[in-house]
């Protein structure tokens, strides 16, 4: 056996090798052995259950699909997996479609002024102080994406100055890559007269040039997507991202970037759409950065950590206790 | 309707701790956040039934609880800003103090009787509760000023700021919230640089005479409880903690379950319980004593002040089951109930007087023999009872 044969050197350089006499070389190399073989016992039956549990699955998945034939229509529904999502835990302040008192509260809230259409979104990119190389990538690829964006470089200024000098300038929003070790990890998303500062946290960067088969952009206004924002602090940062696309998307351009969140991470994609087969389907090429965002703390006001008050902080021992509970 | 809040939307909502509901007092669509939002509340009179809410435009209201009526009194020209504080003072007069710094007192009908000029910035205004002709005021760069009513022209007590830290940079007033302690003229303030003052004006110190510093982050509201010497504070990062102002003052314990900053707290005078309101638009009522957050009622406005009553339905349900002591000997109603308490008592005090009596009679018996034994110096020893200890100095010798 092919066992034997792999033992059987190793056996003659330990007996060679050992001081100790034979005696010791042999109990050790048998140990080793004899843990090589119960390994590979153990694979095998291992194997063998798991394709004796995969083919019980098939057979109780056929029998249920001949049941589904044979009723037809009576068949009993199929049944919906639980998942994370499903079971998530109730949250009060889950938005209900007509609560009269929330969208009084959103129209009259900070941002009000550009869902009323009274002001274009203008929006000013920077970054840390004396920010490298990958800061400004990320910052190059923003104002790709976002239409009506600036970049300058922040060369030692407080960002409450920065808040000031932007607000005369007229800018609408400010975004703040924040770096730390050489890379981006952070934005902060200010919108500008007197709105709510939010502070992300970047997880998983992936620039254009990474992306397999990327696509290039272009600069028509894109459509915005936000899924699945639904507590009433899921509203206030989707209307914050919204605030930053123009109003109007130019539907010719097919460029559509989407924010979506699922359990409290906030994926941001860029593609082109177009629709197939009598649009019922759209194929996607993807252009543009993908990153995820986590939300750490919403800040009523411009930016000021030392005095501001905070609307939502994520405290993790208090907050993150539940895995089926989220914010967003 | 246990709690009444008033929101940054200028909706007044009238809470329900057993139910976990809110009920709104007005109709959402007539309202208009920059012109109605609720800057400050207080209890009208003495039975908690009516509520006065000082709005964003300065229009005062009354809303009378019985009857559900939500009428505007007047408006409190005069000064610039919002209204940071009305209360209630002797005579049924109405005080309401501006950002600017114009205290006015008003007559039911409108009329200003009498104005004060607290300072520039002025952040709140309370009365004592005890003197109804005495109030404090203080606010940013705005040291606290205790005034009485009578005198308009200057304060009866303006405070000191403390020295300047450790780098010997001046510490900056702040003051954001105050209250008068429990059964005393001392004030108590939480400050933006995230102090905890305690003045006492009858002594002759004009600076704090006790300071607690306590995290980072200003300090944006404080409740006096049950307690004389417990204070609850809370900041804008949404922590909430328990402060005991004795000696060394300290933070007892944390409450848990905030998301965001705090604008109002309101406590319990003698239950254990303590109800905040923020920005986060939750109301929670936490038990001040075990720290466990009793109730959470979400109110979909960020709100900006709270009054908790001191009919709590929450205590009429609870008291079944908890009863307390200290109550149920003053109440007559609850010792016909509890016989066995009352009459311990009795025959301690009867006790307490026989032992007295006897104590009387054996003294005159007792100074005689004192008398005795004290004239000659060398009875030190003979005077040492078994119960009282007292060290004398030893002067005959």
């Amino acid at each position: 056996m092919e066992d034997e044969g792999d033992d059987m050197p190793e056996t003659s350089q330990m007996s060679q090798s050992s001081k100790g006499g034979d005696g010791v070389g042999t109990a050790k190399t048998a140990l080793k052995s004899s843990r090589k073989m119960s390994r590979m016992v153990k694979n095998e039956k291992g194997r063998a259950m798991r394709l004796q549990k995969a083919a019980a699955k098939r057979e109780r998945q056929n029998a249920r699909q001949k049941v589904r034939e044979t009723l037809g229509e009576k068949a009993p529904p199929k049944e919906v997996p639980r998942t994370i999502e499903n079971t998530r835990e109730v949250d009060a302040t889950m938005v209900e479609p007509e609560d009269e008192e929330v969208m009084h509260d959103e129209a009259h809230d900070e941002m009000a002024a550009y869902f009323n259409r009274e002001t274009t979104p203008k929006v000013l990119i920077t970054m840390s102080p004396y920010a490298k190389v990958m800061t400004w990538k990320f910052c190059y690829e923003l104002r790709k994406c976002i239409p009506n964006s600036e970049i300058f470089s922040r060369k030692g200024v407080a960002l409450k100055k920065v808040v000031k000098q932007a607000t005369k300038k007229e800018y609408t929003d400010l975004i703040v890559v924040h770096e730390d070790r050489k890379k981006p990890n952070g934005i902060v998303l200010c919108h500008l007269p007197e709105g709510p500062t939010a502070y992300f946290k970047i997880n998983s960067l992936k620039f254009s040039k990474e992306i397999k088969n990327v696509g290039e952009s272009t600069s028509h206004f894109p459509e915005v997507i936000l899924n699945n924002f639904n507590t009433r602090l899921g509203h206030t940062v989707a209307r914050m991202f919204a605030c930053l696309f123009p109003h109007d998307p130019k539907f010719t351009g097919r460029r559509v970037v989407t924010l979506h969140n699922q359990r409290d991470y906030v994926f941001f994609r860029h593609h082109r759409y177009e629709f197939k087969k009598d649009g019922s389907k759209a194929a996607l090429l993807e252009l543009g950065p993908r990153f995820t965002l986590r939300l750490k703390w919403l800040q009523k006001g411009t930016f000021d950590t030392r005095c501001g008050e905070y609307e939502w902080v994520l405290k993790r021992h208090e907050m993150e206790t539940s895995r089926r509970r989220f914010f967003l | 309707m246990d709690c009444l809040v008033g929101s940054a939307n200028g909706m007044l909502k009238s809470i329900n701790l057993v139910e976990n509901t809110f009920k709104n007092m007005s109709v959402v669509s007539s309202l208009v956040p920059k012109r109605d939002e609720i800057t400050t509340l207080c209890w009208s009179d003495e039975e908690q039934t009516e509520l006065l809410s000082a709005q964003l435009d300065r229009q005062l209201k009354l809303f009378d609880s019985l009857t559900g009526n939500y009428s505007t009194l007047f408006n409190a020209h005069g000064g610039e800003g919002p209204i940071k504080g009305v209360q209630v003072v002797e005579d049924g007069n109405i005080a309401t103090a501006v950002q600017s710094g114009l205290v006015t007192i008003w007559g039911t009908e409108g009329t200003s009787k009498l104005q004060y000029e607290a300072g520039n910035d002025l952040l709140r205004m309370r009365v004592c509760p005890t003197r109804r002709n005495y109030f404090a005021t203080g606010g940013k760069e705005n040291p606290l000023k205790l005034w009485d009513i009578n005198t308009p022209d200057t304060p009866t007590f303006t405070s000191k700021n403390v020295p300047p830290n450790w780098l010997q940079l001046r510490v900056p007033i702040w003051i954001n919230d105050l209250r008068f302690l429990n059964n005393s003229e001392n004030v108590v303030t939480c400050t933006g640089a995230h102090q905890i003052h305690v003045y006492d004006p009858r002594s002759g110190q004009r600076r704090p005479v006790q300071e607690l510093l306590w995290q980072e982050e200003p300090l944006t509201a404080m409740s006096t409880c049950a307690n004389d010497k417990h204070v609850v504070a809370g900041n804008t990062r949404g922590e909430m903690a328990l402060f005991d102002l004795r000696n060394k003052a300290r933070m007892v314990h944390k409450f848990k379950g905030f998301a965001g900053a705090l604008r109002s707290i309101d406590a319990h005078p003698t239950a254990p319980y303590v109800a905040s309101c923020g920005i986060d638009r939750f109301v929670r009522v936490h038990n001040i004593n075990t720290k466990e957050l009793v109730k959470k009622i979400y109110c979909k406005a960020r709100m900006n002040c709270i009054l908790m009553r001191r009919q709590l339905s929450l205590l009429t349900t609870v008291k079944e089951e908890k009863p307390d002591r200290r109550r149920k000997k003053k109440s007559a109603e609850e010792d016909e109930g509890d016989d066995s308490h009352r009459s311990d008592s009795d025959e301690d005090k009867d006790a307490i007087w026989e032992d007295m009596g006897v104590v009387a009679e054996k003294s005159a018996a007792a100074k005689k023999i004192k008398r005795k034994v004290k004239s000659p110096p060398v009875d030190d020893d003979e005077d040492d009872d078994d119960d009282v200890i007292i060290v004398e100095p030893k002067r005959n010798k």
